[in-house]
């Protein structure tokens, strides 16, 4: 295992490794910010908003991830091909894969996020969004200063999932093509005849990564449990 | 009440109020001058809640107009934002923030909306959580004080942002009995140093105690108003008697 | 529109094996989950957190991965190229239920323990005081805790693994995935196949949700009544 390892797959692990976080952790922002934006729209007067975020969450927790996945991938694919050859310069075509990597992670995690903070936000008293209004807080400043750090705490053991989730969704971005740490184990597989090893190594990884995420979250957990109850 | 006298602190004239067809508050007068001290009280759901809360703008009116310290309150956000700024106000159930210690409750308005720098933003909630008698408890988070605590937390951060007038919605009624005295007592020292007090309770030992006048509500009107001695010995209207015979005992 | 109840049609013949990968995983699944569950229920210790352990495991790695492990390095297993266990590895289709089933026992049993150790101490001892023996006091007092707690999230891991069975095409099964991602690469045409495939799922999916709330309003409401007899 050590002289793959030393042999270059090291580093290609490490890049593939680079290349999951970065995803996942694009994908986790996204689908955080798609979940409180959700939630206010659905918490809206506006007749219909709230519908439509129903929809939003229904639909696309409905749909099999590596279904809009591909979906994207072709459709924006043939679109940016395009663009690039009206351009002069030549891009990184590759890197374009990554875009709707992150856009198909975003939505579907984002319906999980949405009905997660939907859930947080309902158990807060309504008297906490009037003391906020009585001290004249405006409505940005009630919504970062005193609602959105209580959601976080009735959620951070939800929000420990969403992120594991997020870190497991990369695996789909093997399918099309991007070097993720699945890809880069069965490309390793299939060229040196050694599937456990390589299958092993990207075992591993996932694994240790849950273990540290549970250990973070528990942490965060126990430090926001502290005081506040 | 003569001609001449100064500004009013809370103008209130001919205001009503619906929910949907429901009317709420009707056609109510109210003036409160500087450093006067009023208790509101009423049977259930007579809009006493509603009234006060339609004072720092947390409900829109339909009708008519109320002016605090002659800023007229109209439905739109930097004049309400104005409005708060003079008004403090206490609610049933504090609503403090679970998530910040005592001190951090009294000094994130201060610092957001005052923009008041955080070293004296903490000297000056220090200062208030003294004057409410618990300093020692600013480290703490609101649950694990005592309501009647609490409450005092909750008085203490309003007053922090030095406001004109204080409102209080049925301060004492979530608290156990051993500990609505203690409030009643943080609330009389606010009253002695002169703040313009508008307090809905069921406290009519307190009323009877601190109060310039005392208004009785009933469905959605003021049905009488007259200073503690008065109202409690000699009320004129028979709907004010039959609620003082179920009241005071 | 020809074109489309074209595409339509040929998708659907993917259908039986979406629904078929769907519920035989769902069952073994939910037994495998089940023995798990009760393993580390009933003998807690060392052997139990081991358990556990495992599952909290399975739960970290993404399906896909597992999916390749035992479609793709498997068959390179003496045991099990020259055994019986060979007719089973060399077909994609129960390679796939294989993985589904493993995915999904590590949840749900999760789901099981969770919902066992929400229920109420004081509801076992009353029942307990009430003289019940121990299996009478899981029937009575346990048991329909559990299903009202379990459920809710036990729905949400059913349409999990719902979507989850669209992976098995990466192995080249012809589900409803695998037809629709077939008509777009043979036809070049990526809307129409893939979105007649997503109706399909969320169409497999409403009527997935319809099922298990009816039976949790009958499991919810008979669990009431017996309780109100005792
Ligand atoms: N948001 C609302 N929508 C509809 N009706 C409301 C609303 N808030 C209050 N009401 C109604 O308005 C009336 C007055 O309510 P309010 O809370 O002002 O009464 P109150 O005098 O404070 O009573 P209490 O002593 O019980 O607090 C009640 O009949 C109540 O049902
Ligand atoms: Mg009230």
């Amino acid at each position: 295992m050590l002289d793959y390892l030393t042999s270059g797959w090291g580093l290609q692990f490490l890049r593939a490794i680079g290349t999951s976080l970065t995803v996942a952790a694009l994908s986790f922002v996204f689908c955080i910010l798609i979940g409180i934006l959700c939630t206010l729209l659905s918490r809206n007067d506006f007749r219909g908003s709230a519908s439509l975020v129903n929809l939003y969450t229904y639909v696309f927790r409905s749909l099999p991830d590596i279904l809009l996945l591909i979906l994207i991938f072709y459709s924006l694919d043939g679109a940016i091909q395009s663009l690039l050859n009206r351009l002069p310069g030549s891009s990184d075509i590759r890197l374009n894969a990554y875009v709707p990597a992150i856009m198909s992670t975003s939505i579907v995690l984002g319906a999980y996020a949405t009905e997660l903070f939907k859930a947080g936000w309902a158990d807060i008293p309504k008297g906490q969004f009037e003391a906020g209004q009585a001290l004249g807080f405006t409505r940005v400043q009630s919504l970062v200063l005193v609602i959105l750090p209580q959601v976080y705490r009735k959620i951070i053991p939800h929000l420990g999932s969403l992120s594991l989730i997020s870190m497991k969704e990369t695996a789909l971005l093997s399918v099309i093509g991007i070097p993720d740490i699945v890809r880069t184990a069965s490309i390793g597989a299939r060229s040196t005849g050694s599937p456990f090893v390589f299958y092993g190594i990207a075992i591993a990884i996932f694994v240790i990564f849950a273990i540290l995420c549970s250990r973070v979250f528990a942490y965060l957990e126990s430090r926001a449990r502290a005081g506040a109850q | 009440m003569t001609e001449g006298s100064p500004a009013p602190a809370i103008e209130i004239s001919s205001m009503s109020k619906w929910f949907g067809p429901f009317q709420v508050l009707d056609d109510i007068d109210l003036k409160v001058m500087p450093g006067e001290r009023i208790v509101v009280c009423g049977p259930s759901g007579s809009g006493k809640s509603t009234m006060i809360r339609c004072i720092n703008g947390l409900e829109p009116f339909q009708k008519g107009r109320i002016a605090v310290h002659g800023q007229e309150l109209i439905q739109k956000a930097r004049t309400l934002d104005a409005v708060r700024k003079n008004v403090g106000m206490v609610f049933q159930q504090f609503n403090l923030f679970p998530h910040l210690t005592v001190l951090d409750n009294c000094t994130l308005a201060q610092r957001w909306v005052h923009k008041v720098p955080r070293a004296a933003a903490e000297k000056i909630a220090m200062a208030q959580l003294e004057k409410v008698r618990i300093p020692e408890q600013s480290r703490k988070y609101p649950s694990q004080l005592s309501g009647g605590q609490q409450q005092r937390v909750a008085i203490a951060r309003s007053l922090c942002l030095r406001p004109k007038v204080m409102l209080f919605d049925e301060p004492t009624s979530s608290l156990d009995p051993e500990m609505v005295r203690e409030v009643l007592d943080t609330m009389a020292d606010l009253a002695r140093d002169g703040m313009t007090i508008i307090c809905v309770t069921h406290e009519m030992g307190f009323a009877r105690g601190i109060a310039d006048r005392i208004v009785f509500m009933d469905q959605g009107k003021v049905v009488e108003e007259a200073p503690p001695a008065e109202f409690f010995d000699k009320p004129r209207e028979a709907r004010t008697r039959k609620f003082l015979d179920q009241v005071v005992r | 529109m020809t074109v489309l109840l074209g595409y339509l049609h040929e998708i659907l013949q993917g259908l039986t094996t979406t629904l078929s990968l769907f519920l035989i995983s769902l069952v073994i699944g939910f037994v495998a989950a089940t023995i798990v569950a009760a393993f580390q229920i009933r003998f807690p210790g060392v052997l139990a957190g081991a358990v556990w352990s495992l599952m909290f495991c399975i739960r970290g790695v993404p399906l896909l991965l597992i999916l390749y492990v035992v479609y793709y390095g498997f068959p390179l297993l003496p045991f099990i190229r020259e055994t019986a266990l060979w007719t089973v590895f060399a077909s994609p289709y129960w390679c796939a239920i294989i993985c589904l089933a493993f995915v999904e026992m590590a949840f749900t049993s999760e789901i099981i323990r969770g919902a066992y150790y929400q229920t109420p101490k004081e509801q076992v001892e009353a029942a307990r005081s009430l003289g019940l023996s121990s299996f009478q006091t899981f029937r009575v007092a346990i048991l329909p805790a559990m299903l009202r707690n379990g459920f809710p999230p036990y729905t949400t891991e059913v349409i999990l693994l719902c979507k989850s069975t669209a992976l098995a095409f990466t192995i080249t099964v012809m589900d409803i995935m695998g037809y629709a991602n077939e008509i777009r690469a043979r036809t070049l045409d990526i809307y129409q196949p893939l979105l007649i495939a997503g109706a399909i799922y969320i169409c497999t999916v409403v009527v997935t949700r319809l099922i298990l709330s009816s039976l949790f309003n009958m499991i919810a409401v008979g669990g009431a009544e017996t309780a109100d007899q005792k």
